[in-house]
């Protein structure tokens, strides 16, 4: 009897841990390119979902830096937004929802409207000074705070984190490459939502590592250490999503447990003249950046000459 | 779940590489150029960049990131480059030296502000096993010259802190000049020897024929012989 209950304590323990775990189905050949183009084009930034759906995926294109999708996968339109669009996000603030972007090559942030109508600008001059290396910002990505605050990192620079206020005025700056924190190519951050308070979620990418911090700076905890160069993230539920560059996307749960491993190489890569020719589907190349769709399903882009999306349906 | 940071990893891709500089992505790694010479030899040039490379901030830093590049196995442990040899260092701004021959050069734009380090050693054993200590932040892109038919793309593999790579055969050792010298002798001098003792036995059974008639009185040698009629 005893072995009995025993038994069935197990069984359902089981159960419970089977109903946290997640699968996903790599979707083959999703993106339709833009007319007349067999790829996206030069990849090296970032892919979001915005509220109806829509995918926004950057690539180096001059004045159209942004190419907007259908939630078939099929090109709508191109934004005239700039091309370096290294990191975005497209988030809901005050009454409209925007396109928050570090453009890497002009060393500024931006905000947009979803037509790619810039209506903010952070420059250069904005950024305290004495921070930069001496190379210069070199701004990846950016993500916005509950309260409005624009978080901004110097990725390929100092790895120093600014806070700038909702209308653009420089607040804070943490992080960098002493202590406490010690960053190194702290590639992107993102605001982690799932919490309460909200976090910074940083891809420290130097030391292969994430972590959080609170919203000023804190050190909280690491997420996870000697990964395959985390690069990007997205959030969904209690869900994670990271794209590690030198190949591989996984999945975490909100206690840091990786619950997935999608499209791994089974050869490091981290390298961006991978040809079309050479793609294996449902194997990513060098991941650069990620998105949950509205419904939880994953989309990846890559660093890649050509430009590539990869995308994984969530199993119901 | 580590994936694969504890494999192995095969270095057998022709993959080409875009400027690793491309517009605003910055070089992420040290570049490792290994060439393997005759005679077991090895020469290994690790690059470092401090004017694209986020995690390599200035010249100091460089080299700090050149002095434990690399591990090479020996026997059931792991040896650091620099018990190997003394590095030679070198500052330059050739990007080509060190990057693949399949590199599309760099924009023009691009700076470039190279520390290579050159270790060269002959090898002990038959391969060459490398790994990045565990606790290394720069990742090294690995990769050889083109031996084999010309146009062939390099073999190239990057690591990260802990990968290990395959074995990579090194070139067969030469026979040293002296020894050329004195190896075809010693294998004469006993041939010749067993020759001079095989003589010197056949002259003796020659010479103890005789011996065997011996119990014919040797004055009478020819006496069986019949006397000419």
């Amino acid at each position: 009897m005893t072995q009995s209950i025993l038994s069935l304590i197990t069984v359902v323990a089981l159960a419970g841990g089977a109903a946290a775990e997640v699968a996903y189905e790599f979707v083959p050949n999703f993106i339709t390119p833009p007319p007349g183009k067999e790829t996206i084009g030069n990849g090296h930034g970032e892919i979001a979902v915005d509220s109806s759906g829509k995918i926004y995926v950057s690539v180096q294109e001059a004045n159209a830096g942004i190419q907007v999708y259908g939630t078939d996968g099929k090109f709508i339109k191109a934004l005239p937004l700039p091309q370096s669009l290294h990191g975005f996000v497209v988030r809901k603030d005050g009454d409209g929802e925007f396109i928050f972007a570090a453009v890497l090559g002009e060393k500024k942030v931006i905000k947009a409207k979803l037509d790619g109508t810039v209506v903010l600008e952070i420059p250069t001059s904005a950024f305290p000074e004495g921070k930069a290396g001496p190379k210069g910002l070199a701004l990846t990505n950016c993500d916005v705070a509950p309260n409005g605050d624009i978080y901004v990192v110097d990725g390929y620079g100092q790895s120093h984190i600014f806070v700038f206020s909702r209308e653009g005025k420089f607040k804070a700056v943490f992080g960098g490459p002493g202590e406490p924190l010690k960053l190194a190519n702290a590639h992107k951050i993102f605001i982690d939502r799932r919490f309460e308070p909200a976090r910074v979620m940083i891809c420290d990418r130097g030391h292969k590592r994430m972590l959080h911090t609170d919203l000023a700076g804190t050190f909280i905890g690491e997420i996870a250490t000697e990964m395959r160069n985390p690069s990007s993230a997205s959030f969904h539920g209690n869900l994670m999503c990271v794209a590690e560059i030198a190949g591989n996307v996984s999945v975490w749960d909100k206690d840091n447990k990786r619950v997935a491993d999608l499209g791994t190489a089974p050869k490091l890569t981290n390298t961006p003249k991978i040809e079309p020719k050479d793609w294996q589907q449902g194997v990513v190349t060098s991941p650069h950046g990620i998105t949950f769709d509205n419904d939880g399903n994953i989309l990846e882009t890559e660093w890649n000459q050509w430009g590539r999306v990869l995308r994984w349906n969530l199993k119901k | 779940m580590r994936l694969g940071r504890s494999i192995r990893i095969l270095a057998a891709g022709g993959a080409v590489l875009a400027p690793l500089c491309a517009f605003g992505h910055a070089i992420e790694y040290l570049t490792a150029k290994l060439t393997l010479l005759p005679d077991a030899f090895v020469r290994l040039e690790i690059t470092a960049d401090h004017a694209s490379n986020p995690l390599i901030p200035d010249e100091a830093a460089a080299l700090a990131a050149l002095k434990n590049p690399l591990h090479l196995q020996s026997g059931s442990k792991w040896l650091p480059l620099s018990d190997l040899t003394a590095p030679k260092i070198e500052h330059h701004k050739d990007w080509s030296r060190y990057a693949p021959p399949n590199l599309p050069p760099p924009p023009p734009e691009a700076e470039h502000s190279l520390i290579t380090a050159t270790w060269q050693w002959q090898h002990p054993g038959d391969s060459l096993i490398f790994t990045v200590p565990k606790g290394n932040m720069h990742d090294v892109f690995l990769w050889q010259p083109t031996q084999t038919a010309e146009g062939d793309a390099p073999r190239w593999m990057v690591l990260l802190a802990g990968d290990v790579t395959r074995e990579i055969p090194v070139l067969p050792r030469r026979w040293p000049f002296w020894l050329l010298l004195v190896i075809p002798p010693a294998l004469l001098l006993p041939w010749l020897l067993l020759r001079q003792m095989r003589k010197g036995t056949h002259a003796n059974s020659r010479a103890k024929i005789p011996d065997i008639d011996s119990s014919q009185p040797q004055g009478n040698r020819h006496s069986h012989v019949p006397p000419n009629p």
